[in-house]
C-alpha cells in the first residue's frame, strides 16, 4: 500500500469528521473505537480499584499494612536513591521480624518520582488516594517537596516524612523532616572553622535554586552573626559547563573559605574545574552535602581535604551505627554504598514505627500527635521531633574527606542540635 | 587587571573552542541534507562515557578512550543513520522527533547499563601554564589548541580531498551529482557518520572537564544548535563564527554579570540575529 | 491497489446513492460521533476513583494544550518549542492573581482574562517580529527553542515572584460562580473535571469551525506551499500571525485549567514540555484535531501505566515508543485504526 492511499483514508475520516459528513462506516469505527476504549478503560478502573477500597486508610487487608516510598529512582536525582532503599528493606525488616505493627505487617510501596515535580504529585497521589498507604517517605529534591507537601500531604491529611536535608520553609500538621536544616549544619560549623580553621572571610557558591540560594543566605546570615565578612556569592543555573568566569571571581575574592551548595551533576563538573585551575589548597572548601558517593568521582589527588557538616557518616563510631551498618550489608550485600540519605529513611521510618505503636492505631490524627516530641536511638543518635516545628533534633558532624572515598575523618561531633526553621513555623496551625 | 582580561579572554576562546567542536559534527550533517539531529548530544556523551569505561577496563588511562571515542561513536552513528535516518531525509519533522526518541534511548540504555552515578576519568594534561604571576589551566590550552587542528584537518579534508569534493557536490546539487556518478547515499553515511565520530571526539576531550553523566549531552543542547543557526548552515566559517561568538559573549558578559543573566542575554542575541539576518552570520542569503 | 480497482466502486456507490448517504444522515451520525465520547467523559467519575479522575483531568488539560499546538503545527506547519511558554503564562498569570488578589470577587475571572490575554500578547510580539520578516520552518523553531530557554531560566531564577522551581502554592483557590451569589472553589474534584471537559468540548467546536472555515483552507494551503500561496495574494505573514495568536490564547486557557488540577512551578515552562506536546500531537496524528487530544491521552496514560509496571525501564520504552511511531505509525494512533480496518477488510 503506498502512502498516498493511506493519507486519503485518515482524511476522508477527520475530514468527514470536520465537515459535519460522517458515512455511516466512518462513524461505526469511531463508535467501534470508543466502546472499546469504555470497556477497556472500565476494566481497568475496576482492577485499578483496591480491594481495600471500604477498608480503613492503609490497611492492606486483614493483617497487613501499607507504608508508601517515593525515591528519585530516575532523573537527576537517581544516584541517591539506591541507599535510601536498602535502608527502608533494612528498617522494615526488622518491624516485620520483630511481629510488625499493631500486629500487622507492614509492606513498602516503592514509587519512582523521577526527580520531578509534577510525577512527584502524581505519584503521591497514587500512593495516599488509590493505594491508601498509612503514611510515605518522600525522598526528593527541593524542587518537588514543597508541591507533594502541599498538594499530597496536606490536602489528603497523610503523614509524609522526609529523611533529605533542605533549606526549610515547609510547615505543615503532615510533614515531618528528620535531617538537617541549615542551623544544624551552617551555624555550628561556621565557628568551628573560624576557630579551628583561622577562618575569617566567607564565600558562597550555589546552584540557582531554593537550596542552593536559601543555604548560601543562611551562610551570609551567620557570616554576619558572627563577625566574620560574606565576600560574595554565585548562584548558578542548572547544567552549567563552564564554571570559568565564577571560578575566576572566586580567586579574585580569595576568601578562606568557600561554602559549596552546587547539586547533583554540576557538582563534579564544577570541582573538577575548580581543581584545575589549580585552586586546591587555596581555598578550603566546606559543604552541607558531601558524601560517599561524590568523593569517587574526583581525582585521587584531589579527594582529601574536604570538610562537610553531615548527620551521620559511615565512619561515625557508635552501637546502633554498627548494628545498622550489620543489617544493612546484610540485606543489600556488603561493602554496598550507604549514606546520611539511608540512615536518615532508616530514622524516619522507625519513627513511625515508634509513634505507630505509641498512638495505639494507625489513623492520621493520632500518629501525628504521637510523633510530636517523639525520641528514637538511630546510627546518629537520640533524633527527637520537635512538637511545635515537626522538624528533627539531628546530630552534627564535621568530617574531612580522605583518598578513601568511605572513610571521612570526623573532626568533630557537636552532637544533636534543636532544628530552628528560617520562618517561624507552627506546624499545627496549619491544618 | 591584565591578569583579568587575559583570562576572560581564554574562558572565552576555550568555551568557543569547546562549542565549535561539539558542532561541528552537527553542522556537517545539517548542512548536508538538513537534518536536525536532536541525538547529537548524546553521541557526545558516548564519547565521555568510552573513555570512563576504557580507563575503568584498565587499559592506559584517557589515550586509549579518546582514540576509542570516535570509532565507538562513528560506529553507533552508522548503525543510526542505516537501520532509521536513511529512511526520513525527506521528512525534517519526523526526523526531529525520531532521534528525539533516540535520545531518550541512549540516555536511559546508558542509565540502565552502567548506572547513574557519577564517574571519573583521568586528566591527561593537569597543572596550570604559570608566567609572570598569570596562570592558566594547561588542559583548557591544549583543548583550544586541539580544536584549532580539528578544524584545519575539516577543511583540508573538505577543500582538497576527493571525499570532501563529493560532499560539496552532493550539497549543490544532488540530482546532479548522482548524475556524474556519485554515490550519494554513501555521501550520506559518511557524513553522518562523521558527524557522530566529531561529536564522540568532543565527549572524550571534555570528559575530564564536566561530570560523566547520562544527561551530559542536554546541557550542550541549546547552544549547539544556536552556534550551528547563528553560524549560519553551509561553511565551516559558519561553525567557526557562531562558536566564537557564543562562547566569546557568554564569557565574556560571566566576567562581570550573574552567569544567569549572560545566558539569557547570549539568547536574546541569538533570536535577534536569526530575525535579522535568518541566514546566519556567514550563511549565504537565500 | 489501483485506485480505480472494483474494489472501491462500492464506496463511491454507497455515497453516491442518496438512501443510504443522506446529508442529514451524515450530519446526525456527526454529531452522534461526538456526543458519545462526551457521555462518556461524563459518565467517567461515577464509576471511578477520586484519584483517577483528577488524572483524566490533567490528562484533558494537556490534550487541549496539544489541540492547540496541532492547529498551529498540524494545520499551518508551524513548528514551535515554546508552546509550554504559552501554557506556563496562563497557569501563572491566574496562580499569582489568586496569590495577591484572590480575595477580590472575580479574581478567577481576571485571572483567566489574563491567562488568554498574556499569551496572546507574547505571541503577536514574536509572531510580528517573525513572520513579517519571513524567519520561518527550522529557523523559526530555533527562535522558539531560545524563547522557550529564557522563559524556563528567569522563571527559575526569579524566585520571590515564580517561586522557582518549589512554584505556587497556598493560594486561595479558583472560583466559578457569581461572587456574591454562588460561588464554588476549583479544586480538583468533580466540577473541576466537568468543567475542563466542557472547555475541551468547546474549544475542539472552535477548532473544528476554524479548520472547516475559508482561513482554515489558506492555513493548509500554506502548510503545503507556503511560496505558492504568497503568488496567488494572501497576506501570509498576517495569516500565520493570527493562528499563532489563536493557538498560543488556547494554550494560555488551558494553562490557567491547569492550576486546580497540576502544580504550577517551573518545570511547566520549559523546553522538554514543549517537546512533550510535539510528541503528543506527533503520536495522534498532526493535523486531524481529534489526534491531537488521543495522542495526549494515549502517551500520558501509557507513560503512567510503563512507570508504575516496570519502574525501572520506563523512560526506555517511551523513547522506543517515539521511535516507533516515527517508523510505523507516521500518520499516529489514528493511521493504526485505518490499518486495522484494512486488514479486517482483506481477511
Amino acid at each position: 500500500m503506498n502512502r498516498y492511499q493511506k493519507d486519503s483514508r485518515i482524511q476522508e475520516l477527520t475530514d468527514q469528521l470536520q465537515r459535519g459528513q460522517l458515512s455511516r462506516r466512518n462513524f461505526l469505527k469511531i463508535a467501534g473505537g470508543f466502546i472499546g476504549a469504555a470497556a477497556a478503560s472500565s476494566a481497568l478502573a475496576a482492577c485499578g480499584q483496591p480491594a481495600t477500597a471500604t477498608t480503613p486508610a492503609g490497611e492492606g487487608g486483614a493483617d497487613r499494612v501499607r507504608l508508601g516510598m517515593m525515591t528519585t529512582l530516575s532523573g537527576i536525582g537517581s544516584i541517591h536513591a539506591p541507599p535510601t532503599i536498602n535502608a527502608a528493606n533494612l528498617a522494615l525488616d526488622e518491624i516485620n521480624a520483630a511481629g510488625g505493627l499493631l500486629g500487622k505487617q507492614v509492606d513498602l510501596l516503592i514509587e519512582d518520582n523521577h526527580t520531578d515535580v509534577d510525577i512527584a504529585v502524581q505519584k503521591g497521589l497514587k500512593l495516599v488516594q488509590e493505594k491508601k498507604v498509612a503514611a510515605f517517605i518522600d525522598f526528593g529534591f527541593s524542587n518537588s517537596r514543597f508541591a507533594v507537601a502541599e498538594k499530597v500531604a496536606l490536602a489528603n491529611k497523610t503523614v509524609m516524612l522526609s529523611p533529605i536535608f533542605y533549606e526549610g520553609g515547609i510547615c505543615n500538621r503532615y510533614f515531618f523532616n528528620i535531617s538537617a536544616l541549615p542551623n544544624q549544619g551552617i551555624n555550628p560549623f561556621m565557628p568551628w572553622l573560624m576557630k579551628e580553621k583561622a577562618a575569617k572571610s566567607f564565600y558562597g557558591i550555589g546552584s540557582a535554586y531554593a537550596w542552593g540560594i536559601g543555604s548560601i543566605d543562611a551562610v551570609e546570615k551567620a557570616a554576619a552573626a558572627n563577625g566574620v565578612k560574606f565576600l560574595g556569592r554565585e548562584e548558578a543555573p542548572f547544567g552549567m559547563t563552564d564554571w570559568s568566569a565564577i571560578i575566576q571571581r572566586l580567586e579574585a575574592a580569595a576568601p578562606d573559605v568557600c561554602f559549596v551548595f552546587v547539586a547533583g551533576n554540576d557538582l563534579v563538573t564544577f570541582l573538577k574545574q575548580f581543581f584545575d585551575f589549580g585552586l586546591n589548597g587555596k581555598v578550603q572548601l566546606a559543604f552541607t552535602y558531601f558524601q560517599e558517593e561524590v568523593t569517587p568521582t574526583i581525582a585521587p589527588e584531589f579527594r582529601a581535604g574536604h570538610l562537610s557538616t553531615n548527620t551521620w557518616f559511615l565512619s561515625y563510631d557508635s552501637l546502633e551505627s554498627k548494628k545498622f551498618l550489620e543489617g544493612y550489608y546484610r540485606v543489600a550485600g556488603q561493602g554496598t554504598l550507604v549514606t546520611m540519605f539511608g540512615e536518615g529513611t532508616y530514622d524516619a521510618i522507625w519513627m513511625w514505627a515508634k509513634a505507630v505503636e505509641k498512638a495505639g492505631t494507625f489513623e492520621t490524627e493520632k500518629v501525628v500527635d504521637a510523633l510530636e516530641g517523639l525520641a528514637f536511638k538511630g546510627p546518629q543518635g537520640e533524633v527527637t521531633i520537635d512538637p511545635k516545628t515537626h522538624h528533627a533534633t539531628v546530630r552534627c558532624l564535621i568530617a574531612e574527606s580522605t583518598e578513601d572515598s568511605n572513610n571521612f575523618k570526623i573532626l568533630a561531633d557537636l552532637g544533636m542540635i534543636p532544628p530552628d526553621p528560617p520562618q517561624a513555623c507552627d506546624a499545627n496551625s496549619v491544618r | 587587571m591584565l591578569n583579568f582580561v587575559l583570562t576572560s579572554v581564554l574562558n572565552g576562546v576555550s568555551l568557543a573552542a569547546v562549542l565549535i567542536l561539539i558542532s561541528l559534527g552537527l553542522a556537517i550533517i545539517f548542512g548536508l541534507r538538513g537534518v536536525i539531529n536532536l541525538a547529537h548530544g548524546e553521541f557526545f556523551m558516548l564519547g565521555a562515557y568510552t573513555v570512563w569505561v576504557t580507563e575503568n577496563a584498565g587499559l592506559p588511562p584517557f589515550w586509549a578512550g579518546f582514540v576509542l571515542a570516535p570509532l565507538v561513536t562513528a560506529l553507533a552513528g552508522w548503525i543510526i543513520e542505516r537501520s532509521f535516518i536513511q529512511f526520513l531525509y525527506r521528512r525534517p519533522i519526523e526526523t526531529l522527533l525520531g532521534t528525539w526518541g533516540v535520545s531518550i534511548v541512549l540516555r536511559e540504555l546508558v542509565r540502565i547499563v552502567i548506572g547513574p552515578e557519577h564517574h571519573y576519568a583521568t586528566q591527561p594534561i593537569t597543572g596550570q601554564f604559570e608566567l609572570l604571576g598569570f596562570s592558566y589551566p594547561l588542559y583548557r590550552i591544549a583543548i583550544i589548541l586541539f580544536t584549532a587542528a580539528v578544524v584545519a584537518l575539516m577543511v583540508y579534508l573538505f577543500a582538497h580531498t576527493d571525499f570532501g569534493l563529493r560532499v560539496k557536490a552532493t550539497i549543490s546539487d544532488r540530482g546532479m551529482a548522482e548524475a556524474v556518478g556519485i554515490n550519494t547515499s554513501r555521501v550520506d553515511q559518511m557524513v553522518f557518520v562523521l558527524g557522530a565520530g566529531l561529536a564522540g571526539l568532543a565527549g572524550a576531550v571534555m570528559s575530564p572537564v564536566v561530570a560523566i553523566n547520562p544527561n551530559m549531552g542536554l546541557d550542550y543542547f541549546a547552544r549547539t544548535f544556536l552556534v550551528v543557526i547563528i553560524g549560519g548552515i553551509g561553511s565551516m566559517l559558519g561553525v567557526l563564527g557562531g562558536g566564537s561568538l557564543i562562547g566569546m559573549l557568554e564569557a565574556g558578559l560571566s566576567a562581570f554579570l550573574k552567569p544567569i543573566v549572560a545566558q539569557v542575554i547570549v539568547l536574546v542575541m541569538a533570536i535577534l540575529v536569526i530575525r535579522l539576518r535568518p541566514q546566519g552570520i556567514f550563511g549565504k542569503a537565500k | 491497489m489501483s485506485r480505480t480497482s472494483p474494489n472501491i466502486e462500492p464506496e463511491v456507490a454507497r455515497r453516491a446513492s442518496p438512501a443510504r448517504a443522506g446529508r442529514v444522515g451524515r450530519q446526525w451520525r456527526t454529531v452522534l460521533a461526538h456526543l458519545l465520547p462526551l457521555a462518556l467523559l461524563c459518565l467517567f467519575p461515577l464509576i471511578s476513583s477520586e484519584y483517577q479522575v483528577n488524572l483524566l483531568a490533567k490528562f484533558l488539560v494537556y490534550a487541549m494544550l496539544a489541540l492547540s499546538l496541532d492547529l498551529l503545527w498540524g494545520y499551518a506547519g508551524i513548528l514551535s518549542f515554546a508552546h509550554a511558554v504559552f501554557f506556563g503564562l496562563g497557569a501563572y498569570s491566574l496562580a499569582l492573581v489568586m496569590q495577591y488578589w484572590g480575595e477580590l470577587p472575580g479574581a478567577t475571572y481576571l485571572g483567566i482574562l489574563l491567562a488568554v490575554a498574556l499569551p496572546s500578547l507574547l505571541a503577536l510580539f514574536i509572531g510580528y517580529a517573525m513572520f513579517f520578516r519571513r524567519v520561518g520552518g527550522v529557523y523559526f523553531a530555533i527562535v522558539t527553542f531560545a524563547v522557550g530557554a529564557i522563559f524556563q531560566s528567569v522563571t527559575i531564577v526569579w524566585i520571590e515572584f515564580t517561586g522557582g522551581l518549589n512554584g505556587l502554592y497556598g493560594f486561595p483557590n479558583p472560583k466559578l460562580g457569581i461572587p456574591g451569589v454562588w460561588e464554588a472553589e476549583l479544586v480538583g474534584g468533580p466540577l473541576t473535571y466537568y468543567l475542563i471537559v466542557a472547555v475541551l468540548f468547546l474549544s475542539l467546536l472552535f477548532a473544528r469551525q476554524l479548520v472547516n472555515s475559508s482561513f482554515g483552507r489558506a492555513l493548509r494551503a500554506i502548510r503545503t506551499n507556503e511560496e505558492r500561496v504568497e503568488f496567488l495574494g494572501y497576506n501570509v505573514p498576517a495569516i500565520k500571525l493570527v493562528i499563532f495568536v489563536i493557538s498560543c490564547a488556547l494554550a494560555g486557557l488551558s494553562g490557567a485549567l491547569y492550576v486546580p488540577v497540576g502544580f504550577v512551578s517551573a518545570e511547566i515552562m520549559g523546553i522538554l514540555f514543549s517537546t512533550a506536546a510535539i510528541v503528543w500531537v506527533a503520536v495522534g496524528g498532526r493535523g486531524t484535531l481529534y489526534g491531537a487530544i488521543l495522542g495526549a491521552l494515549v502517551v500520558n496514560y501509557l507513560q503512567a501505566f510503563m512507570s508504575d509496571v516496570l519502574v525501572f525501564y520506563w523512560f526506555l520504552i517511551i523513547g522506543v515508543f517515539f521511535i516507533l511511531v516515527v517508523l510505523i505509525l507516521p500518520d499516529g494512533v489514528i493511521g493504526i485504526a485505518q490499518r486495522l480496518y484494512r486488514q479486517m477488510r482483506r481477511g
